[in-house]
């Protein structure tokens, strides 16, 4: 990602709205970096305003301060700060707006707070409901006996 | 090296047969915190990207979540353990915790991890993997046998017999047709050749005659357990006594041991053809095949459409078609403690090249190769065969 630009691309700035109307203004070598983005930029390339209709703005605010300072220590910093359902509706918003990096970094994140927990756990963080009948559920239960024990407690 | 675009092995899309099993009605709200969509699923591929990102156990627990990831879970597996694709299996050592095995693709660098509970098993000493199952010592006396991906386990012991210790090598092999299990193992001080069978619940020594050598690799070929010597003899193992009935073959190669070191030999099952494979350290030196109709060995020039995967002290494995897997036909991977060295074996051309290091940017602070894991491969010998 060398950031070799000239210096009236780099002072080209962008709007970005985002879904609950807030304004965020950047630079267009960070916009870039969301290839929704960019790929909206390659379709009109006079527009200054881009509408990030499926993100909201505190999301927005913290995707974009991400492409700006990401480097491996503060991506092993960034992810302790969210609670679940900030991760995951982070990770919509990488989805979205297509930043491989930082939907990466938050899948490893998510990965690693459902280790080793039970079905019930993972259940609960994506709002699954259980089909199992209490039978199946027991059957399950014995045929995976030595993988369901010492799992974390929820 | 290119990755076939018709790759039959499940590659990571767990979720691909995902479907959503939410019903129409409206989310519960659990928490008070308020989420821009009624639901907030995450999309298949991202879904993946994170299963790609647990290790085995914990794709367990994701397959108990509800019954349309369970189906998912079971086609994956289903495919993941029938894939012919070799795995390399590694051993990382993080100084805070316990060792984490992975299985490695070397083509495209996919792994899968696996923490092994220690707190149930408590195993000492990874040997090696045969016929399906993690072959381990538990303790001085006691071998186990667990399979990584069903968790079936089993631990024989060993004391009355022989004494556990480094550089055990074994192979498991299933009776045809039945749930016995025959488990051949080189292990012990002075090492022995030791065989338990499950019919008889217990362990025989086969002893050493001088003249052919000393046993120090096995193969199963048509269900019948061959072994090979230092000498390079053949040799039939027999089921039913301590014996093995040593083949009288021609043109038998002239194995000079370097002093010091013992040769390095392997017997491999290749497509149904038994071969002789010598090492010498991490280069193949050669290859012979053993010709049963005129019951002599005959060096091969060249391994036609196929590769040899090998790992020192353990067993060698072929496979067939390999460039349908990513790699190359006619070439010979060797698995050196953290390397893979390669090699094409072809007339005098044999060069060697690293092909893999360790993965610097994982926060274990060493990792080992260990073995080769062919996961389809699970041997049957049919005890009627041999007298």
């Amino acid at each position: 990602m060398a950031e070799e630009k000239s210096q009236a691309s780099s002072s080209k700035m962008l709007t970005l709205k985002a879904s609950d109307g807030v304004l965020f203004e950047v630079e267009l070598n960070i916009a870039k970096e969301m290839k929704t983005v960019q790929a909206y930029i390659d379709d009109c390339e006079d527009i200054e305003t881009i509408p990030i209709p499926n993100v909201l703005g505190k999301h927005l605010a913290i995707v974009i301060e991400y492409i700006k300072k990401t480097n491996e220590e503060y991506d092993a910093e960034f992810e302790k700060q969210w609670n679940m359902d900030d991760l995951q509706l982070l990770l919509l918003a990488a989805n979205y707006l297509n930043i491989s990096g930082l939907q990466e970094c938050l899948c490893k994140a998510i990965a690693k707070r459902i280790e080793n927990k039970s079905p019930e756990y993972v259940r609960k963080v994506f709002n699954i409901e259980n089909d199992h009948s209490p039978e199946e559920e027991a059957k399950l239960r014995k045929e995976y006996k030595w993988a369901f024990e010492g799992v974390d407690k929820d | 090296m290119e990755i076939p675009g018709n790759n039959d092995d499940a590659k990571g899309t767990l979720f691909h047969l995902q479907v959503t099993s939410r019903t129409g009605k409206k989310v519960k709200k659990k928490k008070k915190k308020k989420k821009i969509e009624q639901n907030s699923d995450l999309p298949c591929d991202v879904l993946d990207i994170i299963s790609e990102k647990l290790d085995l156990d914990d794709l367990l627990h994701f397959s108990g979540v509800c019954k349309s990831w369970r189906v998912s879970h079971k086609i994956y597996w289903t495919n993941f353990l029938a894939s012919q694709a070799p795995l390399l299996i590694e051993i990382w050592c993080d100084k805070h915790s316990k060792p984490s095995y992975s299985f490695r693709s070397l083509p495209d660098q996919k792994v899968y991890w696996w923490k092994m509970d220690q707190k149930c098993f408590r195993p000492i000493e990874y040997f090696t993997y045969s016929g399906g199952y993690f072959i381990m010592g538990k303790d001085n006396n006691s071998l186990m046998l667990i399979n990584p991906f069903t968790r079936i386990n089993k631990v024989i012991n060993t004391s009355s017999t022989f004494q556990v210790n480094l550089g055990c090598h074994a192979l498991l092999a299933f009776g045809k047709c039945s749930q016995e299990f025959v488990f051949v193992v080189l292990g012990g001080w002075p090492k022995s050749l030791h065989v338990y069978q499950s019919r008889n619940c217990g362990w025989v020594t086969y002893p050493t005659m001088e003249n052919v050598g000393k046993v120090i690799d096995f193969v199963v070929l048509h269900n019948i357990i061959y072994v090979v010597t230092d000498k390079a003899n053949i040799g039939v193992l027999s089921l039913n006594s301590a014996n093995i009935k040593f083949l009288k073959l021609k043109s038998t190669p002239n194995i000079t041991p370097n002093p010091g070191f013992k040769p390095h030999l392997a017997l491999v099952n290749c497509d149904e053809q038994l071969l002789l494979a010598h090492f010498k350290y991490f280069e193949i030196k050669d290859v012979y095949k053993i010709d049963f109709s005129t019951m002599s060995y005959v060096k091969l020039k060249t391994l036609g459409d196929n590769a040899l995967f090998y790992s020192w002290d353990k067993s060698c494995y072929s496979l067939s078609n390999p460039n349908k897997w990513g790699y190359e036909r006619n070439y010979v991977y060797v698995s050196s403690l953290s390397r893979v060295e390669v090699s094409v074996y072809s007339g005098d051309d044999k060069k060697c090249t690293p092909f893999l290091t360790p993965d610097e940017s994982h926060s274990y602070t060493h990792s080992f190769t260990l073995d080769w894991c062919f996961r389809h491969v699970r041997y049957e010998v049919d005890y009627s065969l041999v007298e």
